[in-house]
């Protein structure tokens, strides 16, 4: 394929010598369009961060070991922490609504409040509870996401190891809790490890699920009702009177997706298959950018990596009445495993860090970092988008048409089985061959005709040939992958 | 007195050089008295009235615990200088250990041992900073010829179990064996040396991040080991490991050295810390510098685990030596084998036995020593000695050393001791005065002195013992007796130790020391009262007085030099000599650290004083001054000036849970399944590596003490009781609501300081309904409602009911 590019460019006109002495500039990387921040704070400042929400001039951080911090001009060289509530159990949520701020604790949803305004939460109200804990440290409870009709949503992670309380029902679910609290149902079934949960357009309920045992590679994909994610762990409570999701029968172990999503009942493929080691590991929490905080990748999802310690993006596009999608590198190099992240000031977005129990790039265990976009247009691969017979590939620039053409576009594809063994590796793995590529007016996309398409298959499109007319610059990143669950008709 | 490590034969009383004639020897003087003690005249010589048994002294050993290390051979052991005087001819002192021998059942056989390569200097070092020589002469550590390492080590470990010792110094198994291991450096033998680092494994519980105490505590293993990390490990959590070797500096010049460890790491170098790598905490890296000269040096290296993950890795670089795992070669260690001298099995002569036998009975060894043996008690009785008062000078045979000290004092024998003069006596026989000093008496000789380490830079207090002059009108009867007994320490900062005296000895002296310095004392505590104890820690903190600045408390590290902890001062310090000491300590002792904080001569100096006397009357349940440092690297929870809240599993109870830790040092748990209250416990509170350490979710259970187990009230309609929230005071006490039926409820424990300690209150107070609460009848706590045990509550809406809990 080198080869072939080469020739390929060799045949193209050859561009004006450009006058004068040539000026030797750094090669543009991601820290030339996104600068990492650290909040610097003192080392008795713990922030295993499960939770984030900024209200004016406060961020609201809450730990894993069971606190809120007040951070007071966190983006500022000297912020400064206070705390402002403890002894809660593992807050991996919080959000803030009605003047409460909402936090789901391991065994109950929570909200709380500071009344005498002393600087310290001094109302909790059980806004929920009732689902048990097998007293299992893998036993997280993320949450809560507020649904388009108000309701709250909340992921429960399920089990690994001992269970000294005894068997939970209800692990590895979502459930559901009114507007008004005071119960629960049980709405998805089949999540493994589901730390990503936040909403999205049309109100849904999104998640991602670290890839695992019965969770082929991770994922990210919306909540319906009735839902089966995957994983049988927990599929017995399905046959408890209050559970919204019909048993799906004993799982079969071993069956292609494309097999699997046709004959276990209500079986949801997901959106975007986030391919293990190529884009993070594990994913964490997810934002929406509708104000365009990012610029040129307004209305994406940003996403980060508990592994990675990396924020990658998503496009999503809504084919055959479902959503589905791509994922794409962002920014690598923050200091440790993200599990939350939040829309900071415009073009900012807050990192908050933990790898405690699993170990991440960086070479920190905690903490706060912030991305600041520093407002220079990147050339990226902007988004993958799915046509009939292949795939339109947008960019942030016009792109040089003699730059794209057909055989310098590599697409390969593969699946996986849906299976008990931890994780799958890329299963019938395909080279496709571009038959064609039509370069828009305008340069800003290009859409290409794939040989020999197939649906419910991961689509990795690498374009690193392709030039911005302007400067002649690569691409940043020159990849993207593209979960084809659907084909527009 | 010296105390032999192996043999002391003292009085023999009827035999010997004639004396320059003299009168009948009269005596009035301590130190006269002191003499006939310690020559034990009263053995043999009847003195008359009581001081028959008060000068007799204390038993020697039984003979028979001798034979065993009697070798002819060698001359041992060496009579002569027992019987210095009494011209005992070579033949009969080999007579005489024939005998000995011969009181012995089947010879114990010896082996020879291997120890790490650090064991004999590090016994050697040992036996300087704890100065043993100020009671061992040097010639009675010479023991090469008479035992092996594994005898000695577990005679030094536990001297009274060989029937020997009337006091001893406590011992770790692994200082034992490092002395043992100099002891017996004769018979090192050449070429022995191994690679590898010597290790020791201890199985202990490791609470926090300081290195333990592994006193008394055998190794579970040791051995070499091809790398100092965490696989000679004999279990998984709660150990520490020790690793002694010698390295070889390849080079002079500048070195580091690192550990990466989780939990705890220390690192020394010729006994100097150069990392310290303090902590229960995530694998950490530490790292320390040294100057050190090419060639060998001491190095040690201790870890501890708690639990969770384990880690150790130890790195050093230098000059020519770019950073790396320390490698078992070119820092090499060495392995010592200590060979013993071999046993003589062939059975003594019994003609020699039976002439050193008669020797024996001559001499009246048995005056002195149990002998058990038959055919020595068959023997003729020898003629009784004379009385003391029928002895001329000059005429008897009474050759002893001692012998011209006694009569140099002239004077008439009292007919009773003083308890002045008992306690001069034991104090010199007990071997007190060759360490301590007390009226000007006594003290290290400068030659041990010399070689003592300094741990705190506070001068003299901080290396010699405490002298004791007016000891008894210091010290509570109780805790001198402690003192004694146990051997108990209460200066961290001076290396030397207390040797344990047993029981029978420490009631003698906490009742002699008393009689002696404090019998006109009228000492008078101070009346307790929350606001004075509240006094008093405010006094102690940070912004009072600065107590903690050097002093540590309830085992929290002072600010600076880490002087004796305050918690225990009330126990241990009689009432009138703390006030005393606080408000002019410069009086009480010449040359103390101790600052005068109170100057101002007023009555409320003496009120600040009784406060912060009446705040350490609660002990380890008295609540931490502010200001106390709280290592937050550590992931055990001190709550110091508000409430610590912590969420989790908690063991038996449920996987949601709150339990609360208290400035007073009191604390509680609920659990919020079903709300209710679920323990109560005193001192520390809580150890959060279960739930904030690694992956975590650990079922955790209290520090402290006084853990009771609380068998909570039911409500008519338990089915519904449900956790509705939680309400926070402005002090941080959490206030949990609770739901039952239509009934509604408050439910808050806060704790109080009150005499001896502190309770909890905890206020039911019901917002609807009707709640009618039923108490359990004699839980293994009281549970008091206007003094009464709770029975059972009917509550309605705005009426409170208040529970104490006192345990």
């Amino acid at each position: 394929m080198v080869m072939l590019l080469a020739l390929t460019l060799l045949a193209l006109p050859q561009e004006p010598a450009s006058p004068g002495p040539v000026q030797k500039q750094p090669l543009p990387d991601e820290s030339t369009y996104v600068e990492i921040v650290d909040v610097p704070l003192p080392d008795h400042v713990v922030l295993e961060v499960g939770g984030l929400v900024q209200q004016g001039s406060s961020l609201f951080v809450a730990t894993r070991r069971g606190e809120v911090w007040r951070i007071e001009d966190a983006a500022g060289e000297q912020p400064k922490a206070t705390l402002w509530a403890e002894g809660l159990m593992e807050p991996l949520g919080l959000i803030e609504r009605d003047g409460w701020l909402y936090c789901a604790q391991r065994g109950e949803l929570s909200r709380m409040r500071d009344v005498s305004g002393n600087g310290r939460m001094d109302e909790l109200e059980t806004v929920a509870d009732g689902w048990p804990i097998s007293g299992n440290y893998h036993e997280y409870c993320f949450g809560p996401a507020v649904a388009g009709d108000g309701s709250f949503w909340l992921t429960l992670n399920k089990p690994f190891g001992g269970e000294p309380f005894g068997r939970a029902p209800w692990r590895g679910w979502a459930i559901r809790i009114p507007a008004e609290g005071g119960s629960f149902e049980p709405v998805c079934a089949g999540l493994r490890s589901p730390c990503g949960i936040g909403t999205g357009p049309e109100g849904l309920v999104w998640y991602t699920d670290n890839q695992g045992e019965w969770c082929a590679n991770s994922k990210f994909t919306p909540m319906e009702v009735g839902d089966f994610h995957g994983h049988p762990w927990g599929i017995e409570s399905c046959k408890l009177p209050e559970s919204k999701v019909q048993y799906p029968g004993e799982v079969p172990d071993g069956l292609r997706m494309a097999e699997a999503a046709k004959t276990i009942p209500n079986f949801r493929l997901p959106a975007v298959w986030i391919p293990y080691d190529k884009c993070g590991r594990s994913p964490g929490d997810f934002v929406w950018d509708t104000e365009g905080n990012f610029p040129p990748f307004k209305g994406q999802v940003f996403c980060g990596d508990q592994y990675s310690s990396e924020v990658f993006r998503m496009s999503l596009e809504k084919v055959g009445g479902r959503w589905q999608g791509a994922c794409y590198p962002f920014r690598r190099g923050l200091k440790s495993g993200i599990t939350r992240v939040l829309w900071g000031a415009k073009g900012t977005m807050w990192c908050g860090l933990t790898n405690r129990g699993w170990g991440s790039l960086g070479g920190r265990t905690q903490g706060l970092q912030r991305l600041v976009w520093r407002g220079v247009m990147p050339f990226e691969l902007r988004e993958i988008t799915a046509t009939k017979e292949g795939f339109r590939l947008a960019f942030t620039q016009p792109i040089f048409a003699g730059s794209v053409v057909a055989p310098s576009i590599e697409v390969s594809s593969w699946t996986y089985d849906h299976h008990e063994q931890y994780g799958c590796p890329p299963r019938d793995t395909r080279s496709h061959k571009v038959l064609s590529a039509a370069v828009a007016v305008g340069g800003m996309h290009v859409d290409i005709e794939v040989d020999d398409l197939e649906l419910c298959r991961v689509y990795e499109i690498r374009c690193d040939g392709a030039l911005a007319s302007s400067a002649k610059a690569s691409l940043l990143h020159g990849v993207g992958w593209y979960t084809r669950n659907a084909a527009p008709k | 007195m010296r105390v032999s490590l192996c043999l002391v034969l003292l009085a023999l009383a009827a035999c010997g050089d004639p004396q320059p004639v003299i009168t009948t020897p009269h005596i009035a003087s301590d130190v006269g008295l002191l003499t006939v003690h310690q020559a034990r005249c009263a053995a043999c010589h009847s003195l008359g009235g009581t001081l028959d048994v008060q000068l007799r002294g204390d038993a020697a050993a039984p003979l028979a615990s001798f034979a065993n290390q009697v070798d002819a051979a060698a001359g041992l052991p060496d009579l002569g200088s027992h019987f210095s005087g009494f011209g005992m001819s070579v033949a009969a002192a080999d007579d005489l250990r024939a005998w000995l021998r011969s009181l012995g059942g089947e010879r114990q056989a010896r082996n020879f041992a291997d120890v790490s390569g650090g064991a004999i200097p590090r016994g050697e070092q040992l036996v300087r900073e704890l100065a043993c020589a100020a009671c061992h002469a040097p010639g009675e550590l010479e023991l090469s010829a008479v035992t092996d390492h594994a005898q000695l080590t577990s005679f030094l470990a536990k001297p009274d179990k060989a029937g020997r010792a009337v006091a001893h110094v406590p011992l770790s198994g692994s200082e034992a064996s490092a002395i043992a291991a100099w002891l017996l450096r004769e018979q090192k033998q050449d070429g022995a040396r191994g690679v590898g680092f010597g290790y020791e494994c201890f199985e202990l519980k490791i609470s926090n991040g300081n290195w333990p105490d592994v006193t008394g505590l055998e190794a579970k293993a040791r051995g070499v080991a091809d790398k100092m990390n965490t696989e000679v490990a004999t279990r998984k959590a709660n150990y520490a490991l020790q690793f002694e070797s010698i390295l070889e500096v390849p080079a002079d010049g500048e070195w580091n050295f690192a550990t990466r460890s989780d939990d705890g790491s220390w690192l020394w170098v010729d006994g100097e810390l150069v990392v310290d790598n303090v902590g229960l905490k995530p694998a950490t890296r530490k790292d320390g510098r040294i100057n050190l000269n090419k060639g060998v040096h001491q190095l040690r290296v201790a870890y501890t685990q708690g639990g969770g993950g384990a880690e150790l890795k130890v790195l050093w670089a230098g000059p020519g030596v770019e950073e790396q795992e320390l490698p078992r070669t070119s820092a090499s260690t060495s392995v010592v084998r200590l060979v013993p001298k071999e046993v003589v099995t062939t059975a003594p002569a019994e003609e020699a036995v039976a002439r050193g036998r008669s020797l024996a009975r001559a001499a009246r060894c048995d005056a002195c020593h149990e002998v058990e043996e038959l055919a020595f008690q068959e023997l003729p009785e020898p003629l009784a000695a004379k009385a003391w008062s029928a002895i001329k000078i000059g005429e008897g045979k009474c050759a002893l050393p001692a012998g011209p000290a006694v009569f140099h004092e002239v004077g008439s024998l009292p007919s009773k001791l003083e308890i002045a003069s008992k306690l001069k006596i034991a104090l010199k026989a007990d071997g007190c005065l060759s360490c301590h000093v007390r009226d000007g008496e006594g003290g290290l000789p400068p030659a041990v002195r010399k070689h003592l380490r300094e741990v705190e830079d506070i001068g003299e207090e901080g290396l010699v013992p405490p002298d004791l002059s007016s000891v008894g009108r210091r010290l509570r009867p109780a805790w001198l007796e402690r003192v004694v007994r146990e051997g108990h320490k209460s200066r961290d900062y001076v290396v030397m130790r207390m040797p344990a005296y047993g029981d029978v000895k420490a009631k003698q002296y906490a009742e002699w020391f008393g009689a002696v310095d404090a019998a006109d004392v009228v000492d008078e505590e101070p009346p307790f009262s929350v606001e004075a104890a509240e006094l008093g820690r405010t006094l102690a903190g940070i912004g009072g007085r600065n107590c903690i600045s050097c002093h540590a408390m309830s085992g929290r590290d002072s600010l600076g030099p880490q002087g004796m902890d305050l918690a225990m001062q009330h126990q241990r310090l009689r009432p009138g000599w703390f006030r005393d000491w606080l408000l002019k300590p410069l009086e009480m002792r010449k040359n103390t650290r101790m600052p005068q904080l109170w100057l101002s001569g007023t009555e409320q100096d003496t009120l600040d004083v009784d406060a912060i006397r009446t705040w350490l009357s609660l002990g380890e349940s008295a609540p931490l001054p502010t200001g106390v440092v709280v290592d937050s690297s550590l992931l055990v929870l001190v709550p110091v000036d508000r409430p610590i809240l912590h969420g989790a599993f908690l063991k038996d109870v449920s996987a949601r849970c709150l339990a609360v830790g208290t400035p007073a040092r009191t604390h509680f748990a609920f659990d919020l399944v079903k709300p209710r209250l679920a323990w109560i416990w005193r001192g520390d509170f809580l150890d959060a590596t279960g739930t904030w350490h690694g992956r975590a979710g650990k079922l955790v259970e209290p520090l402290g003490k006084d853990w009771q187990v609380v068998d909570d009230f039911t409500i008519e309609g338990e089915t519904t009781r449900r956790l509705l929230g939680q309400r926070r005071t402005d002090d941080g006490y959490p206030v949990v609501r609770v739901g039952c039926g239509d009934a509604r409820y408050e439910d808050q424990v806060t704790a109080r300081l009150a005499v001896n300690g502190s309770e909890l209150v905890r206020v039911i107070r019901c917002e609807a309904g009707t709640l009618v609460l039923n108490f359990p009848t004699a839980p293994s706590y009281k549970a008091l409602v206007q003094g009464k045990p709770a029975s059972q509550h009917t509550l309605t809406a705005g009426q409170s009911l208040e529970v104490i809990y006192q345990w």
